[in-house]
């Protein structure tokens, strides 16, 4: 299912925000009972507002771009492989890598061992991730199931890192 | 200031829903205008649902470890300085990693460089974080950029027995 993001979360406060102000309008409250709503509707946005940073920083379990130039991997108990990327979009690096969570695979811990082998060489590592066809599946792909869908995430030697500009 | 997390979000969205059910209860309101607000407060639910995914993975800069395990970092001269660690106050094999961007300045970069290094030779590197007072400490401001500097991270290598294998 898609996600929605800042976006979403701007709508639901301005829909909340208009449910507030019918109540003011066309209930026939006590004064004491709508300004309770307001200052309900009011704690919830300072509560939301300051619970959401701790949101941030963790690991993000959908949303692997299609692209991306791997930073960093991290392998923790056989469980989950974490990877820090950063998006390739149209040949541009984005500027700031995201942190993605994926599900432990042998298969997948070989190949991202093998990439960080080649990172510390110097190599810049490119990540692609594309539909998995059994019949081509290539050499050096790790295959995941996320959900339903099956996917082929390969890591190969950037061709030629200059030729990706930073965002 | 302290942030909340998830206890934060379901405690404001508990809230929500006793104004939905005093609403419901206490309003004289026709039936079909409450049917409507109980789905519009569904929707709020599924929308801020289908929001949060977004939000996860990129760095913070709120609620710094004390103590950190560098896993890995990353510098944009002049925008940031991202750094991927493991919160040691956890315990060092606990943890999930997370992502943290401090100001760009000048001294934090070379340090980074130089712990890097390290870590490209395999040595573990650990970090603590200790806030500045906002003041006019000379610390408090980064000479080249003139950006204010709210923390001060030293990186340090970890200790052999520390970090298991």
């Amino acid at each position: 299912m898609s996600s929605l993001g800042p976006a979403g979360l701007n709508m639901a406060y301005v829909v909340l925000a208009t449910f507030l102000l019918c109540l003011h309008l066309y209930a026939n409250w006590k004064w004491w009972a709508k300004a309770g709503a307001t200052l309900a509707v009011a704690i919830f946005y300072f509560v939301t507002y300051f619970s959401i940073p701790q949101m941030l920083g963790w690991p993000a379990g959908d949303g692997l771009p299609e692209k991306f130039r791997l930073i960093a991997y991290h392998v923790k108990d056989n469980k989950s492989i974490y990877l820090w990327a950063r998006t390739i979009q149209s040949g541009t690096v984005q500027s700031k890598p995201r942190a993605y969570v994926l599900p432990y695979t042998e298969s997948l811990r070989k190949a991202v061992a093998d990439a960080g082998q080649r990172m510390k060489t110097g190599l810049t590592i490119i990540g692609e991730v594309d539909e998995a066809k059994r019949s081509l599946q290539p050499k050096n792909a790790a295959t995941i199931t996320r959900r339903t869908e099956e996917l082929n995430i390969t890591f190969q030697d950037a061709p030629n890192a200059n030729n990706l500009t930073k965002d | 200031m302290q942030t909340i997390g998830f206890t934060g979000l379901v405690v404001a969205f508990g809230a929500l829903a006793v104004l939905l059910l005093s609403v419901c209860l206490y309003s004289t309101w026709q039936w079909w205008i409450k049917a409507a607000a109980t789905l519009g407060l569904l929707l709020l639910y599924v929308t801020a649902y289908l929001s949060m995914p977004p939000l996860l993975g990129w760095p913070t800069n709120h609620d710094l470890p004390k103590q950190f395990r560098l896993i890995a970092f990353s510098v944009e001269e002049n925008e940031g300085v991202y750094i991927w660690a493991n919160d040691l106050s956890k315990g060092v094999q606990i943890g999930t990693p997370r992502a943290y961007v401090f100001p760009y300045n000048k001294l934090l970069h070379e340090d980074i460089e130089i712990a890097g290094a390290k870590l490209r030779r395999g040595i573990n590197i650990i970090g603590e974080i200790s806030t500045i007072e906002p003041s006019s400490s000379p610390q408090s401001t980064d000479k080249k950029t003139g950006h204010k500097i709210a923390h001060t991270v030293t990186l340090l290598e970890a200790p052999e027995a520390l970090i298991p294998k």
